[in-house]
């Protein structure tokens, strides 16, 4: 093992930064006045945050560092990238989003970049106990941000079940860690991986700490049944968050998830199959529930539980059999163009929501009449959802579907299921289209869209076709980041 | 390029005319009927330098497009594909000339119209599995707007009818696609490799796959029992929209089976092909059928669609060279008169806005130009010889006959079933829509016009040109289908 040593933190020079940005911003949020605050201060955090995308793609992975309790390795560059990323959408879309007043938005963008800070580490860790704390503080980030609409008693009601449920998980989640510390001995993966794969390895008190550390993995990536939380969650919390919440948080999750799946999950049949058993229902039950939804935010609370399925099944593929590399490759290209399809859609929702007051699917009746050009950008990004060509969510589609045909015969019930999970859920995505292009128009009141989101509907959209019309250098970022366990 | 060139240049129109200023529909269907013009015009040059004495594929591209999953980007023509060619770009052409009636939404109408051609073009094109699959979704998206948007009274529910439809089948069309590249020695997804490598398959394998993929075609044909979509997508649609979806999409299921099925899983094809015949037995019968039931003259035409399909469907199950050769002239065949009759119903719509057969009569003293050219178009679809539908038709019995197998003989002659009574329910319908004493309520129906015989017109020669020379369209296929018999002739136990 490594020790600890100052000439780590060399290492861990995004991380700083991104600290340092968080309290900048706490400090210029003391000194700004409230009137430019919404230009300035968010003008700085996304500034701040977009300057750490080099410091990360540049800085050379190192490996095990910190007395093994953290690991910068390429896989986790990719996610944190992906991370970084949606804040800076996330953040720029709160800039035009009328619900957050301007005497706060210090503090949320603040927020907004420690929950990054929490989420980078959370990828990075490669030890129990930095997993858990990690999870904890981006859960604290996400607790207030999701309840940061004080006044609208939705957005508090998210908040409080988001927390509950969050406290629970996070109870049983370190119960089921202490018993696979007793089991194994070791809090660090490596260590784990090693022990569990010497002969007898897996002790049925290792095998009961796991899946009640599932428990807590589920609650972050919002797998059934651990999914309660999340429609709530979306429907009360400011939709930037909801943005950050559904594509970085979620990455994140199974960032984590992978990792120690990884490590202790491969080769073990019966976990195998507990989790494509779960990969199976967390898919099957959001698609079934996003089918009676008419709150458009809720009903992406209910496909991304789905997404979160066909995620699993990467997850599955990844663990199933020696060649791993597929199946994480698949998992990290779904959470990639899982991020640029769901901000683009959330970007077009809040332009919407500009103009109607509200996130009723029935409040976009005919509105593609006025806004031909917004409503053709929605439909990309539904089609990107549903995971048909020529859009990025097909290309993550198809290596998914790879990965779990690849790990051979014996899942190919589960990629069954998922195929006819995407006929369904194709349904409810286009309802939305449904009522956009054959909904009668109540008034012609053109959407007035900000250069902001029109920018950010614009870049994901282009790159949600550029996905799958060139994917070489998406699919080579995903193939290098590959992590080898 | 050329092919690029024909596949892109529809989408580079659309695209085109997305910038155009809002109010100017006429530049709008001006650039729209350009690009089609010029599709249709680089096809016939293509089909011109095409050489009908080779069977391999001509006017290649093939360029690296996905390195780490070796998928390219590969076009090319043969003879299986190029009849497809030109009949979708004429087709489309067509469509968009007739579609100048539209005058709602325009701009997106012919965006999402090019959008389509350029996803249909691409299908019968491609030789990569990977670029078909995308292209073949790629039709999807535009068909459920044309059909939601612009159909009749029923259209959202017949769009997302056919779209869920469709998908189902496609999907499971995936996963075949994905567990072929796998089970392939070279891990690929070039169809002609893939073709080479048919022998490393296992005989359980294949039918697996052969099932999989089927699903996917036998959706869009569409075969009994998947066929519950096409009625109403193509009695909401709008005229010219069913003149392609009927046209054009149907032939994507069989031109499917015939690309893939055939050459890659020919094991399958030998052991499914007394099924095929029998689902082709049971299109044409039971289509025949219901065509003969409706009332409705355009659900009417939509039945007759599946019977005719299944006469596609009985030449490939022959598998003898004249039924497959058949086949392909009947794709080609069924797309042009097909779309003549969808034209000629969208045109007595427009006018009488009643496609009830039972309320028209005596159409034929006050219409004659339309009568006549309804006549024609009519009496092509029921095979009529002198005309080029009686041809396919007689090719596709013909080579199914010469089957040395008893049970293929008996399907062969119970099919025939259904050329009576498609003769029967199209001599129904002119007889009390056109013959008889002039309805007084249509006395004031004006006749066809000027656009709709620019559209109408060119379909009615070709079907009298083939009625002649069909040899025309048969050369074009005689070569691969050569080969293609002989490989599968090679293999029969």
């Amino acid at each position: 093992m490594n020790t600890v040593s100052l000439k780590d933190f060399i290492y861990l020079i995004p991380e700083s930064f991104v600290l340092c940005l968080g309290i900048l911003i706490l400090i210029l949020d003391l000194f700004t006045p409230v009137n430019i605050r919404r230009k300035h201060v968010l003008n700085i955090s996304v500034l701040g945050l977009l300057l750490s995308l080099p410091l990360l793609v540049y800085a050379p992975p190192k490996g095990l560092i910190l007395g093994d309790m953290v690991s910068i390795d390429t896989y986790a560059i990719f996610f944190k990238c992906i991370i970084v990323l949606s804040a800076v959408f996330a953040l720029t879309m709160a800039k035009f989003y009328a619900p957050i007043k301007d005497e706060v938005i210090g503090e949320f963008s603040a927020l907004v970049v420690f929950a990054v800070l929490g989420m980078m580490f959370m990828v990075s860790s490669s030890d129990l106990l930095m997993i858990f704390l990690s999870v904890e503080f981006v859960s604290i980030a996400f607790f207030i941000l999701t309840g940061y609409i004080k006044n609208d008693p939705k957005s508090a009601e998210g908040a409080l079940k988001y927390f509950l449920i969050g406290a629970f998980s996070a109870g049983i989640f370190v119960y089921g860690m202490s018993l696979v510390i007793i089991s194994t001995g070791t809090s660090n993966l490596k260590a784990m991986s090693g022990i569990l794969h010497a002969p007898a390895g897996y002790s049925p008190l290792f095998l009961t700490g796991f899946l009640l550390m599932l428990v807590g993995f589920g609650y972050k990536i919002a797998m059934v049944p651990f999914h309660t939380w999340a429609p709530d969650a979306y429907e009360g919390a400011p939709t930037p968050v909801t943005a950050l919440l559904s594509a970085a948080s979620k990455a994140a999750g199974f960032a984590v998830l992978l990792r120690v799946a990884l490590a202790a999950v491969t080769g073990r049949a019966d976990l195998v199959l507990a989790l494509a058993v779960l990969s199976a229902l967390t898919m099957t039950a959001g698609n079934l529930m996003a089918l009676q939804q008419n709150n458009v935010k809720r009903l992406l609370a209910y496909s991304g539980i789905a997404h979160s399925g066909y995620i699993l099944m990467g997850v599955v593929a990844a663990c199933s059999g020696t060649e791993p590399e597929l199946g994480i490759t698949s998992v990290l290209l779904y959470a990639f163009v899982y991020m640029l399809m769901n901000i683009g859609v959330f970007a077009v929702i809040i332009a919407f929501f500009n103009k109607t007051g509200n996130d009723d699917m029935q409040s976009y009746s005919g509105i593609s009449k006025s806004n031909p050009y917004l409503s053709l950008v929605l439909v990309v990004f539904l089609v990107s959802l549903a995971g048909i060509p020529p859009t990025a969510g097909f290309i993550g589609k198809f290596y998914v579907f790879s990965a779990i045909i690849k790990a051979g015969p014996k899942f190919l019930w589960l990629a069954i299921v998922g195929i006819m999970n995407s006929v369904v859920a194709l349904y409810y995505y286009f309802r939305i289209a449904y009522f956009v292009y054959f909904g009668a128009q109540k008034d012609d009141g053109k959407v007035e869209i900000t250069a902001g989101l029109a920018v950010i509907a614009g870049v994901t959209a282009g790159l949600a076709l550029l996905v799958c019309i060139y994917p070489g250098p998406f699919i080579s970022a995903a193939k290098v980041s590959v992590l080898i366990p | 390029m050329l092919l690029t060139l024909v596949t892109f240049i529809p989408l580079i129109g659309g695209l085109a005319l997305l910038f155009v200023p809002k109010g100017k529909d006429d530049i709008v269907r001006g650039i729209a009927t350009a690009a089609a013009a010029v599709a249709l015009i680089l096809s016939v040059i293509v089909l011109l330098g095409y050489d009908k004495s080779l069977a391999g594929m001509q006017f290649v591209e093939h360029r690296i497009w996905i390195p780490s999953l070796n998928v390219t980007y590969y076009l090319g023509v043969d003879g299986l594909s190029i009849a497809m060619l030109v009949l979708t770009t004429l087709l489309s052409l067509i469509s968009v000339i007739y579609s100048y009636n539209i005058t709602s939404r325009v701009k997106e109408y012919f965006f999402f119209f090019l959008l389509l051609e350029t996803g249909m073009l691409g299908v019968f094109l491609a030789l990569d599995f990977f670029l078909f699959y995308v292209f073949w979704e790629i039709t999807l998206v535009p068909m459920y707007f044309l059909i939601g948007i612009w159909g009749g009274p029923r259209k959202e529910y017949a769009a997302i009818k056919f779209f869920l439809y469709t998908l189902f089948g496609s999907v499971i069309m995936l996963l075949g696609i994905i567990a072929l590249y796998f089970a392939s020695p070279s891990h690929t997804f070039n169809m002609l490799e893939l073709a080479e490598q048919a022998p490393t398959f296992t005989k359980l394998f294949q039918n697996v796959i052969y099932a999989a993929l089927f699903i996917g075609f036998a959706i869009k044909v569409p075969v009994f029992p998947f066929h519950t979509w096409l009625p109403d997508a193509h009695v909401e649609a709008p005229t010219a929209v069913s003149v392609i979806l009927a046209g054009v999409l149907l032939k994507m299921g069989t031109y499917g089976m015939l690309r893939v099925s055939f050459s890659i899983l020919p094991q399958a094809v030998l052991y499914f092909a007394m099924p095929l015949a029998v689902l082709a037995m049971i299109n044409i019968i039971y289509g025949a059928y219901c065509a003969m039931a409706q009332k409705d003259l355009k659900k009417m035409i939509a039945y007759s669609s599946i019977n005719h399909m299944g006469y596609v469907l009985l030449g490939m199950a022959a598998m003898t060279t004249a039924g497959l050769n058949g086949a392909i002239f009947q794709m080609f065949n069924h797309g042009i008169i097909t779309g003549a009759l969808f034209l000629l119903v969208g045109v007595i719509y427009d006018r009488a806005h009643t496609r009830d057969i039972e309320g028209f009569g005596g159409l034929g003293s006050i219409m004659p130009v339309y009568t006549g050219i309804m006549m024609v178009a009519v009496f092509a679809s029921l095979g009529l010889p002198g005309l080029s539908g009686f041809w396919s038709e007689f090719m596709c019995f013909l080579g199914a006959f010469q089957v040395q197998n008893t049970w293929m003989k008996i399907i062969t002659g119970l099919s025939a079933i259904g050329i009576v009574v498609t003769a029967a329910y199209f001599l129904i319908m002119i007889q009390k829509v056109f013959l008889g004493p002039a309805n007084e309520k249509w006395k004031s129906l004006p006749e066809i016009n000027r656009r709709e015989l620019i559209t109408v017109v060119p379909l009615i020669v070709i079907m009298v040109v083939l009625g002649f020379l069909p040899r025309i369209v048969m050369e074009l296929s005689s070569k691969n289908v050569d080969s293609m018999v002989k490989m599968l002739g090679a293999i029969k136990p």
